[in-house]
């Protein structure tokens, strides 16, 4: 079992609230599936150190420095929910001065 | 009640060559069909516009077999101005502004979309059963699951509401609804079809790939799909090929290898035997069938579960409630904004693998666990490769079992990972693989898999149309109609 800051933890790495209610039901799930996770460690590589990130074999390709077809402002805004005027409104991200 | 639908697409292609019916016909008669299912297929119909399109083809020349013909789209694909959601509160109401290439191509072939597929929620889970628009049915017994997570897809073309869908696949999404609903998937190999628009999860694992009722109409939509494109930047620049090219070709003399792990005794008996069965059929006809040994093939659960929940916890990192989709009504600051909406919008399966993911990659872990899976796949990937230097394709069950009643795995954390434990293998080396019907078991159908190499889907398809034609089943699952 995890504990209850170990969840904590996890949630927050995550960027999830946990409800009370739900500690219980995550601390068995989560321990469940990090101890099936754990089992990678003892896979035996035969000494292997290369690392496979991608099946593709694509060689870097860069592409042209040049403007193209852009999205239009009204478009891009138009599933944000707070908006004003062509910015997306959120909360402040830092704080006043006297405060920190 | 019309029943063009029950036809080939090459038939069907015919009746509007010879203008004795026209695409609205077709439309017309999928939405009476979708409209009168109640197997919760479908999130959203696109009838409207679909019906427009369909006059519209009236005027047009049919320039290809797939002109005027009705296909469903998983609903992890976007497009644009038609709600995608990715059977997720977190998108219910997100109306894409750009189409993915897939569609793009599907719409110049003027193929006529009616409607996004319910799903696993962001393709999270093997059963359709996370979804938050309420889980898909088995259409051939309500009371199981479809499969998943292209729950929708598979089940529309089981049921022959559809007879083409787009699914996508990440470690079994496309192959094991289809085989649990007794269509035809293919997973193609990794950067064959653009990923572009496709909602991503596991950006190294995922791949969009056709469901259809039969081998020769499967290779079909690969046609209209596959493409290097610009804006993905792992797709391939291979050369497509025209993937019906080898069907009805004799087979004789294809080397043919089922890995040992795929026929132990953790797969079901009766499965297995109907593996048996094809394997015999295929000596018959000259092909060698040979058992080899994977090492690696083991190890599939761990390896998927640090691959793709490390990717998928990046991946969904995106949805803040900032610049789309749901937000929660009353946050302080910035981080309960995030966390409130995250905590709201996304279920519980979803939760459950973005933390294991987010755990994963950080601190000291990634190291522990994530690089070492790295070398793992390596390992696995240079396994297939070998055996794929010797054999022509790889042969053996799809599934371990065929679908189970609804509600058996909902609350375990791990077994629906055991769900993809044959599949799973496959997107790690980035091989295309099919999920072929093979028989049923308890009036519930069976799926065989046939594995290819790089970029050699043709074979795939070859081998596949076969042992279709071979067994001969009836696949339908109305009975009589």
């Amino acid at each position: 079992m995890l504990s209850k800051n170990e969840v904590d933890h996890v949630a927050d790495l995550a960027r999830l609230h946990v409800d009370e209610a739900e500690y219980e039901l995550y601390e068995k799930q989560l321990y469940d599936i990090l101890s099936e996770i754990k089992k990678i460690e003892d896979v035996d590589v035969e000494g292997e150190t290369e690392i496979m990130i991608s099946p593709s074999t694509n060689k870097n390709t860069y592409s042209n420095d040049s403007i193209g077809p852009m999205l239009s402002t009204s478009d891009v805004l138009k599933n944000a929910k707070h908006t004003n005027g062509d910015f997306i409104v959120v909360p402040r991200v830092v704080a006043d001065s006297e405060e920190i | 009640m019309t029943k063009y639908l029950d036809l080939s697409i090459k038939e069907i292609n015919e009746l509007l060559k010879d203008k004795k019916i026209k695409p609205i016909d077709l439309v017309n008669e999928a939405f009476e069909r979708i409209e009168a299912s109640d197997l919760n297929a479908f999130i959203t119909l696109n009838k409207e516009e679909a019906i427009k399109e369909a006059l519209e083809l009236e005027n047009k020349e049919i320039d290809n077999i797939l002109f005027g013909i009705p296909v469903a789209i998983k609903d992890n694909i976007v497009t644009k101005g038609l709600r995608t959601t990715a059977a997720s509160h977190i998108l219910d109401d997100f109306n894409p502004i750009y189409d993915a290439e897939v569609i793009k191509k599907i719409k110049d072939k003027h193929m006529i979309i009616v409607g996004k597929t319910n799903m696993d929620e962001f393709a999270m889970g093997s059963t359709g059963e996370t979804s938050y628009f309420g889980n898909t049915l088995n259409p051939w017994d309500k009371k199981m699951v479809p499969g998943g997570s292209s729950s929708g897809s598979a089940a529309s073309v089981g049921a022959r509401l559809v007879p083409i869908a787009l699914g996508t696949d990440t470690g079994g999404s496309i192959r094991q609804p289809s085989s649990f609903c007794g269509v035809v998937g293919l997973k193609p190999t990794y950067g064959r079809v653009s990923r572009y628009g496709l909602i991503a999860f596991a950006s190294s694992l995922d791949q969009i790939g056709p469901i259809t009722r039969n081998v020769y109409e499967n290779a079909l939509m690969l046609n209209v799909i596959a493409g290097q494109d610009d804006k993905d930047m792992t797709s391939s620049y291979e050369e497509v090929k025209d993937y019906t090219c080898l069907i009805g070709e004799d087979v004789k003399g294809m080397k043919i290898a089922i890995p040992k792990f795929y026929m132990s005794e953790t797969i079901d008996k009766e499965v297995r035997d109907k593996v048996e069965n094809v394997t015999k059929i295929l000596k018959d006809k000259g092909c060698t069938v040979d058992y080899v040994d994977m090492k690696y093939v083991s190890s599939a659960i761990p390896l998927y579960q640090v691959i793709a929940l490390g990717e998928a916890s990046s991946n969904l990192a995106r949805y803040d409630g900032v610049r789309y989709g749901y937000v929660t009504k009353d946050f302080k600051d910035i981080n309960e904004l995030y966390k409130m909406t995250r905590y709201e919008g996304f279920g519980r399966e979803v939760k459950r693998r973005l933390m294991i993911g987010s755990y994963i990659l950080s601190g000291k872990n990634a190291d522990k666990y994530y690089r070492k899976a790295l070398i793992v796949r390596k390992k696995l990937t240079d396994e297939f490769k070998s055996i794929l230097s010797k054999y022509d394709l790889i042969i053996g069950p799809t599934n371990t079992n065929v679908a189970y009643p609804i509600g058996t795995k909902l609350d375990d954390a791990l077994k629906s990972f055991y769900d993809d434990l044959l599949t799973i293998p496959v997107n790690m080396a980035g091989l295309p693989a099919m999920s072929l019907p093979i028989g049923f078991k308890n009036g519930l159908p069976v799926g065989m898999h046939i594995i290819g190499n790089y970029f050699s889907e043709e074979e795939i398809y070859k081998l596949g149309s076969f042992v279709e034609k071979e067994l001969n089943l009836n696949l339908d699952p109305r009975g009589d109609k």
